[in-house]
């Protein structure tokens, strides 16, 4: 009934048990959370988008699994539906594509670039050499000692933020930080590609290339974006917060580099200019100065009201939404050009990075970029970077009083309108009807 | 295989040519062979599944060795994104279910065993049952496809449950999901394949009823069928009466997905950031006690097989009769039964009224009942026996023990004010794959072993069968038990990285590695069983008729059993379990043997 | 690592023990020592198994910490059933072990030829059976004390909350992949403890929004010893109000709000400079010279209470994590409103702390 059994196979038989075993504690070597040291950064070959695409009017948002601009690269997809080819027309003038390169050019570029930003594993930015002192309140600082100091672009941070990156956001940001990730093609709106350099929800008071403040990109970090799949990450700790700001402001870095060198050698070979041009090395170098200090002065200070309202009582409150209503409807401002019919019927549009996005529905009662009224403030005043609203302000950096009394009364007037109680009273009060 | 085999008296027989009769065979035992075999290869894949989960479980946020760079990416850092690892233990439970535990136990030893052990020479339908295994054929075909889809396979769970599973884009925006990429086209497919599933099962328990209740022998009454059969009966009725009602909550949510009816859309419609469904005129809890009236006599499909199974394995190796066995059929019928009034269980925080929720727990907690009876039989048939520790018993004592763990731990769950704090905690796993992987599965284990020689005409080799069993054993506990006390602590399940950020269970961490250490071990072990499967078939012993000297029908036919079975219709004297019966010199007297002089009859009943 | 290595040493003694068993003398058909090797096997597997209930206990691998009202019958209950199941185990597995000790099979003894007996049958289905009934029946009233908030029922009914009874109210709405909080303002709250009525038409219009309102993502703030009521909502899928420390846990449906309620019995969050810090727990009381008391609380990782998702929800199913302020009294809560109120409506920005 059962098998005879021949002896000396019994170390067979624990080799047996124990293999399996030890091969699951070989395992555990690879248990370090970082990146592979041998992982690199790969090169670009998504279709960069250059010029507004403003004139062209999407019908509805896009389907889940595929980017617009990705899609130039699949013209027979159904996807789209009554949008498919919109694109087709801009590219090559406003969306190129950074494949009509030479590989040998392009890997040059990618080289260039690990130089200075390094690799996953190991981010840095560094700019070496003298050409790179600046001066910084009266004394004489290389620019790297800046960036650390000021931006905490040191090598500890970025590293710990790499690490991060990598376990809270990569699936969604994507390895470069180009929004790309498995579960961002799945998400609208799509997460933000940091490689334009554009930011949405600033509050720096620059006039123009605004960065955000460190403070901005933790804000976004802590209270998440609303109505968005970007959630809040109370679940980290401040510190790993910090790393977190210091590496996306890398990845930024790194990627407007990449994607203004690109466009000047792609504009390079259409004029069919046959001198080899400037060493990428230094055209990288140089790019990243360009946009360190943009991002140091973005640091320097927010947009300041002039004077924020106190409102004593309900009544106070009440007419500066009147008068805030007044300067919503006022034609120099055109606030309901975009936000038509108080942002229910506003239409599609493509923003800066070639996704699809709608000006704010005021009734929706959701505010992307924050609902605290100086965050509101920062929005109408400094506008909003890549999706075409104007700054209010003609200088964020010194804002009139005039212009400071109207935005707060806007603001006023846009809190109260996702609420029926408060529309009504408008109405029955101050015979205002918006409905 | 082996070629012994005889023609049944009075048969017209022809020549079939190879397809005929080993491919598209009405035969039901190539047929069982044939659910064996895909179940087989299935919990393969379950298993690689199962392994890719507790990988990321166990060393969360690591780069897998070599894996971990062919499957994922630059792009995604070569590390296993979250939408990844809810495919990979969506798929896992759905294999296992579908694909591997049901087609085993129902449509691999249904097939084999239904007509052997009452002395029929095939099944009431045999093109039926022909039907009823191709019909798994499109199933297998369209999940494994559902890999390579756009979006992954389903990602949503084998409970599939909406909104996160049902909802889709409207119309012109492909078959895509607002809700996460796997609940697209893959879960399309995943709906397709489970309802040519459920016909398949539908098919066959109707020829499981229809076989048992009018081809038995002569002489073989109702209460004289071994244990096996009254399990595979009870479960068919099981299968047909809930199976239809999956069918049905698949279909619309196929239709939700597709054609966008609204049946699981609720009025207020859904907002996945700048996609919003439109509003709906039906509601997500519909589904789920569509499903969960399906998923839990689903349950007990899956786990009353294997005890039918397991009580005629231990009755044999203990050379004793099955102790009380009106009250073990009276005890399957209880559980079948009872699962039909207790799907509520699943739903108790589900937002379903509380009060409702009342009824469902006094019902669940009976169910503990007629399991502890069958557990206390099982004692008493190995109390004074003679147990002969060959694999197959090994394999039916494990069984026993587990399922002990298993129904107990479900007490725990069947109490809701307790279920409030453990529902969707690593405790449900852990009862879970007690009851499923560490009795269906010895379950499985002990009929492959016990009914091999029936099925091949060889043995299996016990030597590895006993490594295999001991490994598993040891190993299974190591990984499940543990997982207890994680529920204890309140881990979630089907969490990507549990252990980590969360102070209430970032200490259990190291747990979760030492499961996962043992999970490879188990999986490892799982091929030990298989290299013994198929060099036994070619190169095993050759068995006798009756190698384990049992009473039950299926061992007077030939080693392995060719066209119509038995040499000629078998009549029935007795009971099944007549061993050790005094004044009979051998331990044991089949069913169809003559009355020994001087031995008074226990005629069974 | 400590408590790893130790499973690790155990597991392989299991294993080693149970390849000793697979020598050559254990397979041979006759009998004698080898057998006993199996009931070995088994019965240090279910010794472990038994063994590792108390072991987790004293590993810290348990239940966490009961805060709730409720945690205390819904962990008695689940402690009775632990003795009840533990004893059957015990019981069942050591008779199991016994038979497999005893009974290996012998040519020289015959089985004992029975067919059953009806007696034991009857007996052994009859005590488990009224065991079983009364366990069902006597958790009833916990299961709806705290799912059908007969409390809330009660006062909707009277029409009117007592002053001592007033509760809050904060309705929570989960979507993929946090949690948004909606508080009332502390002008509200000022209109609940005025008017109870007010109360209640809120909890039947479940909070009706208000330009007012105080807005928070994944921080849920209550008062210990003050019920809170919580309407549950979701925008997207099925997601799961789990509070481990409170012992709730409710799924949120798309579609419906879904009202939950508990009710803390220690707090675990103090003002420390300008932020509240949670995971402190009030060591005792000291009065101040001036007479006033005043809390010394001390850091305790067990008092971080976490709120999680348990209805598997996406990609960031196991991410979304929240965390629960316990204050110690309502003037406390108050304060934390009034600041978190006050940022909500800033209009500057706070100079940067160092």
């Amino acid at each position: 009934m059962i098998a005879r059994c021949p002896s000396g196979r019994k170390y067979l038989r624990i080799a047996t048990f124990f293999i399996p075993a030890l091969l699951g504690c070989m395992l555990l070597a690879g248990c370090d959370d970082a990146y592979d040291v041998e992982m690199l950064y790969p090169p670009r070959t998504d279709w960069l988008v250059i010029e507004s695409l403003k004139d062209v009017l999407p019908t509805r948002y896009d389907p889940p699994g595929a980017l617009p601009v990705d899609m130039l690269d699949h013209p027979d997809t159904t996807l789209f539906g009554p949008d498919q080819g919109l694109l087709g027309p801009k590219k090559g003038r406003a969306i190129i594509d950074p494949r009509v390169l030479k590989p040998d050019q392009r890997g040059e570029l990618v080289q260039a670039l690990r130089d200075v930003a390094g690799r996953p594993r190991l981010p840095k930015i560094d700019l070496n050499g003298d050409k790179f002192i600046v001066e910084d309140k009266g004394t004489r600082v290389h620019i790297d000692t800046l960036l650390e100091k000021e931006l905490k672009l040191d090598k500890k941070t970025l590293a710990q933020g790499s690490v991060l990156y990598r376990s809270q956001c990569l699936h969604c940001h994507g390895l470069p930080g180009d929004g790309r990730g498995p579960t961002g093609l799945w998400v609208n709106p799509h997460p933000r590609d940091y490689r334009q350099g554009i930011f949405k929800f600033t509050s720096s008071a620059q006039t123009q290339n605004r960065k955000p403040r460190r403070d901005d990109l933790k804000g976004v970090l802590m209270n998440g974006i609303e109505g968005t799949s970007m959630p809040s990450f109370t679940l980290l700790k401040p510190e790993e917060i910090d790393a977190l700001v210091s590496y996306v402001i890398h990845l930024s870095i790194r990627g407007e580099a990449e994607f203004a060198v690109l466009k000047d050698l792609i504009r390079e070979k259409e004029e069919g200019s046959t001198e080899a041009g400037e060493p990428m090395i230094d055209r990288i170098r140089s790019k990243v100065e360009e946009l360190a200090k943009l991002w140091l002065e973005a640091q320097k200070g927010e947009i300041k009201p002039v004077k924020p309202p106190e409102y004593k009582n309900d009544q106070e409150r009440m007419e500066s939404v009147v008068r805030g209503y007044k300067v919503y409807m006022n034609k120099d401002v055109a606030c309901a050009g975009c936000h038509l019919n108080f942002g229910r019927d506003a239409a599609f549009k493509y923003d800066a990075w070639g996704t699809i996005v709608k000006p704010r529905n005021f009734f929706s009662n959701m505010y992307r970029g924050g609902r605290k009224p100086i965050e509101i403030y920062w929005r109408i005043a400094g506008g909003i970077n890549g999706a075409d609203m104007a700054p209010f302000a003609k200088n964020p950096a010194s804002i009139t009083e005039e212009e400071d009394k109207q935005i707060w009364d806007l603001i006023s007037f846009l809190q109260i309108l996702p609420f029926p109680e408060k529309r009504q009273e408008l109405k029955e009060k101050h015979g205002i009807v918006v409905e | 295989m082996s070629e012994s085999t005889t023609h049944a008296v009075g048969h017209e027989h022809h020549e079939m040519s190879f397809i005929r009769k080993y491919i598209f065979s009405e035969d039901h035992k190539i047929i069982g062979i044939q659910f064996l075999f895909t179940g087989l290869i299935m919990f393969l894949l379950g298993g690689l599944l199962a392994l890719g989960v507790r990988t990321q479980l166990g060393w969360p946020g690591a780069e897998i060795p070599i894996l971990g760079k062919l499957l994922f990416p630059g792009s995604q850092g070569h590390k296993m994104g979250p939408d990844f690892y809810n495919m990979l233990f969506t798929m896992h439970a759905s294999v296992m279910i579908f694909f591997v535990i049901i087609p085993l136990l129902t449509g691999a030893f249904g097939n084999f065993t239904i007509p052997l052990m009452i002395g029929a020479k095939d099944m009431a339908f045999p093109k039926l049952n022909m039907l009823s295994y191709w019909f798994m054929w499109p199933a297998l075909v369209i999940i494994l496809i559902s890999f390579t889809v756009d979006g992954g396979a389903g990602a949503s769970g084998w409970t599939s449950y909406p909104t996160i599973a049902s909802s889709t884009m409207p119309s012109g925006f492909g078959y895509r999901s607002p809700a996460q990429p796997g609940s697209g086209i893959g879960q399309i497919l995943w709906l397709c394949s489970l309802i040519f599933v459920g016909v398949s099962s539908m098919a066959g328990s109707v020829n499981y009823i229809t076989t048992i209740i009018n081809l038995r022998a002569a002489g073989m009454t109702m209460f004289r069928m071994p244990l096996t059969i009254w399990a595979m009966f009870i479960t068919a009725i099981l299968q047909a009466f809930a199976l239809p009602v999956l069918t049905v909550a698949l279909f619309l949510q196929l239709l939700d997905k597709t054609i966008g009816t609204t049946f699981f859309l609720p009025p207020t419609g859904l907002q996945f950031g700048n996609w919003t469904t439109g509003p709906g005129g039906g509601q997500p809890l519909l589904w789920q006690h569509l499903f969960w009236f399906y998923s839990h006599p689903a349950v007990y499909i899956m786990i009353l097989p294997a005890m039918g199974m397991v009580s005629d394995v231990i009755a044999t190796f203990a050379r004793k009769p099955l102790f009380g066995y009106k009250p073990m059929v009276l005890a399957l019928a209880g559980i079948a039964g009872l699962g039909f009034i207790v799907w509520g269980h699943h739903m108790f925080q589900s937002g379903m009224d509380p009060r409702l929720g009342t009824g469902f727990m006094v019902a669940t907690i009976m169910i503990a009942l007629p399991s502890a009876v069958k557990v206390f039989n099982w004692l008493g048939t190995l109390y004074q026996s003679n147990i002969h520790f060959t694999t197959p018993m090994l394999n039916a004592l494990a069984f026993v023990s587990m399922f002990v763990i298993g129904g107990l731990s479900g007490i725990f769950m069947a109490a809701t004010p307790v279920d409030i704090f453990i529902h969707d905690t690593y405790f449900i796993v852990a009862h879970l794959h007690y009851v499923l992987f560490m009795s269906s599965v010895f379950g499985i284990f002990a009929g492959i072993t016990f009914w091999y020689p029936k099925m091949f005409g060889r043995l299996m080799n016990e030597r590895w069968g006993k490594i295999h069993f001991t490994i598993t054993f040891i190993a299974s506990n190591c990984v499940f038990y543990p997982m207890h006390i994680l529920g204890v602590g309140g881990m979630p399940r089907r969490y990507f990285e549990p252990g980590v950020h969360f102070n209430t269970w970032e200490h259990l961490q190291p747990i979760n590695t030492f499961i996962s250490i043992a999970a490879l071990t188990l999986g490892t072990a799982q091929l030990i069983f298989f290299a013994n499967f198929f060099y036994s078939l070619f190169w095993g012993p050759k068995a006798g008729r009756n190698p384990w000297k049992s009473n039950t029908l299926e061992w007077t036919a030939p080693s392995p059993a060719g066209h119509g079975n038995f040499d000629e219709p078998p009549i029935v004297f007795r009971g099944p379990y007549e061993y050790s019966v005094p004044g009979v010199e051998e331990d044991y007297l089949p069913q169809t043997a003559p009355q020994p002089s001087g031995v008074p009859v226990h005629a069974g009943h | 690592m400590v408590k790893f290595a130790v499973f690790i040493v155990l597991t392989i003694a299991v294993a080693g023990f149970g390849l000793y068993a697979l020598f050559p003398a254990a397979l041979k058909p006759s009998p004698g020592e080898g057998r006993k090797r199996w009931a070995y096997l088994f019965g240090i597997v279910l010794t472990l198994e038994a063994l590792a209930c108390p072991f987790a206990v004293l590993m810290g691998w348990w239940l966490p910490k009961g805060v709730s009202t409720y945690a205390y019958d819904i962990d008695l209950l689940f402690y009775i059933i632990l003795v009840i199941t533990g004893v059957t185990f015990i019981a069942v597995g050591a008779m199991f072990i016994y038979i497999l000790f005893k009974y290996p099979a012998d040519p020289n003894r015959k089985s004992w030829y029975t067919h059953g007996n009806h007696k034991l049958e009857m007996t052994w289905t009859a005590v488990p059976a009224v065991l079983l009934i009364v366990l069902a029946f006597a958790q009833i009233p916990a299961w709806l004390k705290v799912k059908n908030l007969s409390w809330l029922r009660e006062a909707l009914q009277a029409g009117e909350v007592k002053p001592e009874a007033r509760f809050l109210q904060v309705e929570v709405t989960a979507r993929q992949w946090e949690w948004r909080m909606r508080y009332p303002s502390t002008k509200h709250m000022e209109e609940w403890n005025q008017d109870g009525k007010v109360l209640l038409n809120d909890v039947r219009l479940k909070m009706t929004p208000r330009p007012d309102d105080v807005r928070r993502v994944n921080e849920l703030h209550c008062v210990k010893g003050q019920k809170v009521l919580v309407h549950l909502k979701t925008l997207d899928v099925i997601h799961s109000f789990f509070l481990p420390h409170m012992r709730l846990k409710q799924d949120a449906l798309p579609g419906r709000t879904i009202p939950v309620w508990f009710e803390p019995i220690e707090a675990n969050c103090f003002l420390d400079g300008n932020d509240w810090k949670d995971g402190m727990r009030l060591e005792r009381t000291v009065t101040d010279k001036d007479g006033k008391e005043k809390g010394v609380w001390v850091k305790d990782d067990k008092n971080i209470w976490e709120l999680a998702c348990a209805e598997y929800c996406g990609a960031r199913h196991s991410l979304m994590r929240g965390k629960l302020f316990v204050h110690d009294t309502p003037e406390d809560f108050l304060a934390w409103l009034k600041k978190a109120e006050a940022e909500g409506q800033q209009t500057t920005v706070a100079p940067e702390k160092k």
